[in-house]
């Protein structure tokens, strides 16, 4: 770190000047993000905080990004990239640009949406302000994103080229009033495309009180050195990895139409300080989980930030040292006009899965082993006898229920965390209040539960996994469907690293009033009728290390706790305890794990 | 029966003031006794009896009010040392306080960088075998689904009084619509284990929302047996002394409350630590003419930042606390990682300042306990802005050369600076992070810092306010002379109050009145008889009513005041308009045309308490008789330059002093760069005017 920091010092800017800036900038990505949290109409945005903040340099690399979803602020540099194909360095001040084609900006569904700023200080050009989020509505034969289905990328959504919404200021009616037509939910993107201008127009302020106060030439070095930081503690961090190529794999359950698991397949190969990740052994391009380049650059940025020193600059520069290898028509690069509704959860996470199974076979003391997928069914429908006043019709709802989390895995010496959610979003997922939910969706929440033995056992365990059953107290007559395209996790189980288990699979049931039972598949939107009560039972992450070496002071605490059965800590941790006195017999344990140890070694299961 | 005495018990200290009748004040400090903070709280007053030549008895005969505020309630869920927790939750929900309620993000006390996952899991207050749960259901409008099954009840409470549980939290879906489970659910306790405390969500927060009302009524239960066995003990033993006057306490709303009030109810301590310095930042501003006012008060471990806006402290319904909420509404204060402790460190080329803390201990290296890390103390002693050999008055020798080590390994070196270059740096950073965490905090509510005169307090302020100011160009700086007792001081200030809430939901077009008043006066009886048992006369009653409001669609709402007296169309008009108002000036837009909604009516009743009048001070004549003489310190970009020392106890009213100039008090020292200047006003406080360009 010193010399780069020398370095820095070298490039002509005192280290002084150079953290204030970096400081500054930071915290200006920050200050965005927590005014139109606080503001959104979007429930995603608002409960799940999928929005994500970042500014760039003119190149269009990133100079800082928020501690926010990663989806939403790795993937600016392809979004920039695209607004250059169409604009060509063309931007004025109070220029306001809004996309999410995902051939142009190619940042993943179409209810991301970008919005761009570009950034000027006296009229010079500086970068761009970036925050991308799931907007309300984008149009689309369902709402929100995720129905599976569509025959193709127009059936799927509104597309939205770059398009300069507000030109020097200027809002631009006729084209924004189109846009407008063709979603669902007009006001509240109306409202909130404006919350977003406003937040960034009161962030370019506080640059330019920057500018003025180190000079224009001062801050532009300053965001080149942050990216050039990023970059060298990167190409440290790969260092660290032994030279040589690694493999990881992980599989989407399906694509929602062809009955086949959709398989990411990463060839990492580490060379000094660069590394390359090779995606050529994918599966062809499916339907709907297809990754457009920029989702699939960010879920591997995620792998790797998962595994690397926490102090590595998350920029741009940190990016340089990798090479992408990302064939054409593949599920990691799909061509025009496939669908692309699940990217960012499937096969976003199977992206992230792959690249940090590889990396960690490399470095098994950094390793985290996978978390559980998303599993949480999407509630539409219709309230007859409720009035929405910005329409004067029928409520419509759309809203993510209570599906259910299970955790990250396991990394060396700590447990996974309980319910933080899918590994793209890095536990800032969170569910909102089931009172709430019940008050404004015709469903009963009834059980919200810890699962036991639904862990990936390991020296360090994954989370426990979780049990949610929802009730259909919808009107006979009225539309109510679940959809679970942003769902998965049924044929592919969280991985386990170093000797650790993996999590079991998820499991998603509909039941009938009369105890029928049947299968609720990922990636399907399929009606629930009234009286029928939907079981969400997702697998906890998955291990690391050995479970026999599991300290079993540990598993007791587990057993207490409700994550793991007597049974369970005797056949899988070979800890042998009282549930009477809640103590651990320790001699029994050590023949219970002695005889384990050598079954294992005998060839048993 | 003429004193007035305020004590703060802190972390480590443990502040008192005592202002008599003329309105001269005194200060003490005693070390905090967390074992039995009782004996740290009466020392303090020992030592005010002392300097008065009394003896505690006597002084306590003679004391006509006694305030006191205390982080014990904090300290126990910091330290996770409260009570050993039960809950009771509807079927299906034993674990629904284990699964996460805010993101990673907003969970201060986790690891700062998002994808840092190495540390344990984070677990709630209650362990997950004292989690137990009971059938009964109702759905969201009240109505009963499945009744409360009494069996199943009695074997849930005798588990836990076999587990050995002293307080428990029960917690029902829609109980704040539908009180009656809970509530027998208390009878069924009551009669099977009798000595346990009980806390039902519906009395603690009877608003909707599970996360906040079963977060808040676990915290409650949490701290309530330390809290009320604190209180039953100073009770009896100021009695004991001689105390005949009247026992108020600070709570986390900034009101005072008498101790049968806050027996009731515990949790109304929880936050209750800074609580009381915004309130005399409020009286310190407003004697300035300044309405707006930013309270900060630096110690060793955080800058914690509280706003004075239109002469009201500002308040927020929930804080997040061990990443759950707590939503009773408390004094508003930001905490930033940023003190005299905070520990400085290079990666990746941008040096860091805080938002680690080198703590009590080790403490800074400049301390000589073992202290390897760099600190913004030891930055102030090479600086020379700290004299080694006159910290804490002389109390404590400081190592400068440890100090200068530390810099030179960690920081000097890495970035290829000089020491005091680095130490400038260092300074400079942690200036800068205090700036911009205000300003992130100044964003989300929509203040101007420009708007506003700054009050400096706490231990480490006076050393960085002028360059704080500078950054947030901010107009006016008042550093108090008793900045180091600063919320025992605020405490003389503050108010009885009390708040109350109740869930109100509905579009407002479709809002119905009669409802609505009711509610409040259900809320305004409620205040009434609490401030009359605490001796407050009728007509001194103030009621304050508001609707907590959003745009239909939106998730979170703000808080809209309404005109006092009943409820009608024309003041529901009025807090629309307002709402629209406050939208406008945080977020940069509203739109009067669009739909909006009432999520929960909030009132608030307070009573004034006779505030001091203080003594003014003497008037100084000339600063020259208190220059102790001069020492080098370091002013960017100049460097060393030898600067004036003054006594600052020797500095009377109506004295001006320009900068460089160090004045020296006994618990810190301000510091005056060149080209600034400062006065002392009527009561010793440092007025500093900036000239903004």
């Amino acid at each position: 770190m010193a010399n780069q920091s020398r370095a820095a010092a070298k490039s002509g800017i005192d280290p002084i000047t150079f953290s204030v800036v970096w400081n500054k900038l930071q915290y200006l990505t920050a200050q965005i993000g927590e005014k139109v949290l606080y503001s959104t109409q979007s429930f995603v945005t608002a409960l799940a905080r999928d929005l994500g903040q970042s500014i760039l340099d003119p190149r269009g690399k990133i100079v800082v990004a928020a501690s926010a979803a990663p989806i939403h602020t790795m993937v600016a540099e392809e979004a920039i990239k695209g607004l250059e194909s169409r604009f060509n360095g063309d931007y004025q001040p109070g220029d306001f640009i809004v996309a999410n084609d995902p051939y142009i900006v190619r940042g993943g569904h179409l209810p991301d949406w970008n919005f761009v700023r570009p950034l000027f200080f006296e009229g010079e050009h500086l970068g761009f302000l970036q925050a991308k989020t799931h907007v309300s509505d984008t149009g689309g034969f369902l709402p929100g994103g995720y129905g599976a289905g569509a025959i193709d990328i127009i059936a799927e959504g509104l597309n939205v080229p770059p398009l300069k919404l507000m030109k020097a200021g200027v809002l631009q009616e006729e084209v924004w009033r189109l846009v407008l037509r063709n979603v669902r939910m007009p006001t509240e993107l109306d409202m909130d495309t404006r919350l977003i201008n406003g937040c960034m127009a009161h962030a370019e302020e506080q640059i330019g009180l920057l500018c003025r106060k180190y000079g224009l030439e001062t801050v532009r070095a300053c965001m080149r050195e942050i990216v050039a930081a990023g970059e060298r503690a990167m190409r440290a961090e790969i260092a660290r990895i032994p030279n040589g190529t690694y493999e990881g794999a992980s599989a989407a359950d399906w694509d929602g139409q062809t009955d086949q698991p959709i398989w990411v397949r990463v060839k990492a190969i580490v060379e000094d300080d660069s590394l390359t990740l090779d995606f050529s052994g994918s599966d062809p391009q499916a339907t709907f989980v297809n990754c457009p380049t920029g989702v699939t650059i960010t879920s591997a940025m995620v792998g790797l930030f998962y595994l690397v020193d926490e102090n590595v600059p998350k920029n741009g520069g940190a990016m340089n040292p990798i090479r992408f290898i990302m064939p054409e028509g593949t599920v990691v690069n799909p061509r025009y006009p496939a669908t692309v509704g699940a990217s960012q959860i499937s096969v976003g996470t199977q992206i992230v899965e792959a690249c940090m199974l590889a990396i960690g076979k490399a470095l098994p003391d950094r390793a985290m082993a996978a978390w559980s997928k998303h599993l949480c069914p999407i509630n539409i429908g219709t309230m007859p006898d409720v009035i929405d006043p910005r329409t004067g019709h029928p409520r419509n709802y759309f809203t993510e229920t209570f599906g259910s989390d299970g955790g990250s895995g396991a990394v060396k010496g700590h447990d996974g965390w309980l319910g933080v959610g899918f590994q793209s979003a890095c536990a800032n997922l969170v569910r909102p209040n089931v009172e709430f939910f019940e008050a404004s969706c015709p469903y009963l929440v009834t059980h919200y539960e810890v699962l036991t033995d639904w862990e990936g056992a390991g020296e360090f365990r994954g989370s426990p996994g979780s049990y949610v059953r929802f009730v259909a107290r919808t009107q006979p007559g009225a539309m109510s469907l679940l959809m679970t395209g942003n769902s998965d996790g049924q044929r592919c189980p969280p991985a386990g690293v170093a000797g650790g288990l993996d999590g079991p699979l998820a499991q998603m049931t509909i039941t009938a009033p009369d105890g029928q039972q049947r299968v609720l598949r990922t990636f399907v939107t399929q009606p629930i009728f009234p009286g029928e009560a939907c079981d969400t039972r997702n697998a906890g992450g998955g291990g690391w290390g050995d479970p026999l070496d599991r300290e079993p002071q540990r598993v007791l605490k587990d057993v207490r706790d409700g994550f793991v059965s007597e049974d369970r800590a005797r056949d899988v941790y070979g800890v042998i305890l009282s549930t009477r006195d809640w103590v651990v017999d320790d001699p029994a344990t050590r023949r219970q794990r002695a005889g384990l140890r050598s079954r294992r070694s005998a060839g048993a299961p | 029966m003429s004193y007035r005495i305020s004590v703060d018990s802190g972390g480590t200290f443990t502040d008192g003031v005592l202002i008599d009748a003329h309105g001269a004040a005194l200060m003490s400090k005693a070390h905090t006794t967390p074992h039995d903070p009782t004996i740290g709280t009466l020392e303090c007053i020992g030592k005010l009896a002392a300097a008065l030549g009394l003896t505690l008895e006597q002084l306590l005969a003679r004391t006509r009010a006694l305030v006191l505020g205390t982080t014990m309630a904090t300290n126990a869920v910091a330290t996770l040392s409260g009570a050993n927790l039960g809950t009771i939750a509807t079927k299906g929900y034993r674990m629904r306080m284990a699964f996460p309620q805010v993101a990673k993000a907003e969970w201060q006390e986790g690891p700062p960088d998002m994808y840092d996952f190495r540390a344990e899991p984070p677990e709630p207050l209650a362990a997950y075998h004292l989690m137990s749960e009971v059938e009964e259901r109702l759905d969201f409008t009240g109505q009963v689904l499945t009744p409360l099954n009494e069996v199943d009840a009695r074997r849930a409470a005798r588990h836990l009084r076999d587990q050995g549980v002293e307080s428990v939290a029960v917690t029902f879906l829609h109980s704040h619509v539908n009180p009656a489970h809970e509530r027998r659910m208390a009878q069924i306790l009551a009669e099977e284990c009798p000595a346990m405390q009980v806390t039902l969500s519906s009395s603690v927060l009877p608003v909707g929302g599970e996360v906040e009302r079963w977060g808040t009524a676990m915290f409650s239960a949490y701290v309530a047996p330390v809290v009320r066995a604190f209180v039953t003990r100073i009770v009896q033993l100021l009695e004991e002394k001689g105390f005949r006057g009247q026992l108020q306490f600070i709570q986390s709303n900034g009101g005072l409350a008498t101790p049968e009030i806050v027996a009731e109810n515990p949790a109304v301590l929880l936050l209750s630590g800074p609580a009381a310095g915004p309130a005399l930042g409020r009286a310190l501003g407003l004697a300035n003419e300044f309405a707006n006012v930013l309270s900060v008060d630096m110690g060793g471990t955080s800058f914690d930042v509280g706003v004075v806006h239109d002469g009201a402290v500002d308040t927020v319904r929930q804080q997040i606390i061990h990443g759950k909420k707590f939503a009773l509404p408390s004094v508003d204060v930001t905490a930033i990682g940023a003190g005299g402790g905070s520990i400085a460190r290079v990666g990746a080329g941008r040096l860091h300042v805080g938002p680690k803390s080198a703590g009590a201990s080790p403490g800074p290296a400049c301390y000589g306990r073992g202290g390897e890390q760099p600190t913004v103390t030891d930055a102030n002693v090479v600086l020379g802005y700290i004299d080694p050999d006159f910290f804490l008055g002389g109390e404590t020798r400081l190592r400068k050369d440890l100090a200068e080590r530390a810099i030179r390994d960690k920081v000097a070196e890495p970035l290829g600076l000089s020491v005091p270059q680095a130490a400038a740096a260092i300074y400079e950073i942690i200036n800068s992070n205090m700036a911009s965490g205000t300003d992130v905090a100044f964003a989300k509510r929509g203040y101007d810092p420009r708007e506003f005169a700054m009050v400096a307090a706490g231990g480490a302020a006076a050393v960085h306010a002028v360059r704080l100011m500078q950054e947030l160009r901010i107009g006016k700086l008042i550093v108090p002379k008793v900045g180091p007792t600063y919320c025992a001081y605020g405490m003389m200030f503050c108010d009885l109050k009390h708040d109350y809430q109740r869930s109100y939901y509905s579009e407002t077009a479709r809002a119905d009145l009669g409802r609505i008043q009711e509610l409040f006066e259900e809320m305004e009886r409620e205040a009434r008889r609490t401030l009359r048992r605490e001796g407050v006369a009728e007509e001194e009653i103030r009621i304050r009513r508001s609707f907590d409001m959003r745009y239909y669609g939106q998730f979170r709402d703000r808080n809209a005041a309404v005109v006092p007296g009943p409820v009608t169309a024309g003041t529901l008009a009025a807090a629309v308009e307002r709402f629209h108002g406050v939208h406008e000036q945080t977020v940069g837009y509203s739109d009067s045309k669009y739909p909006t909604e009432i999520v929960r009516l909030q009132l608030s009743g307070t009573a004034a308490v006779a505030t001091p009048r203080l003594k003014p001070l003497a008037k100084g004549g000339d600063a020259a008789a208190a220059l102790k003489g001069t020492r080098p310190a370091y002013f960017a970009p100049q460097g060393f330059i030898d600067t004036p020392v003054y006594d600052g106890a020797r500095l009377g009213s109506g004295v001006s002093l320009d900068g460089p100039a160090l004045i020296e008090e006994v618990f810190t020292t301000f510091v005056l760069p060149p080209g600034t200047g400062t006065a002392v006003d009527d009561y010793g406080n440092y007025v500093t005017t900036c000239r903004q360009t």
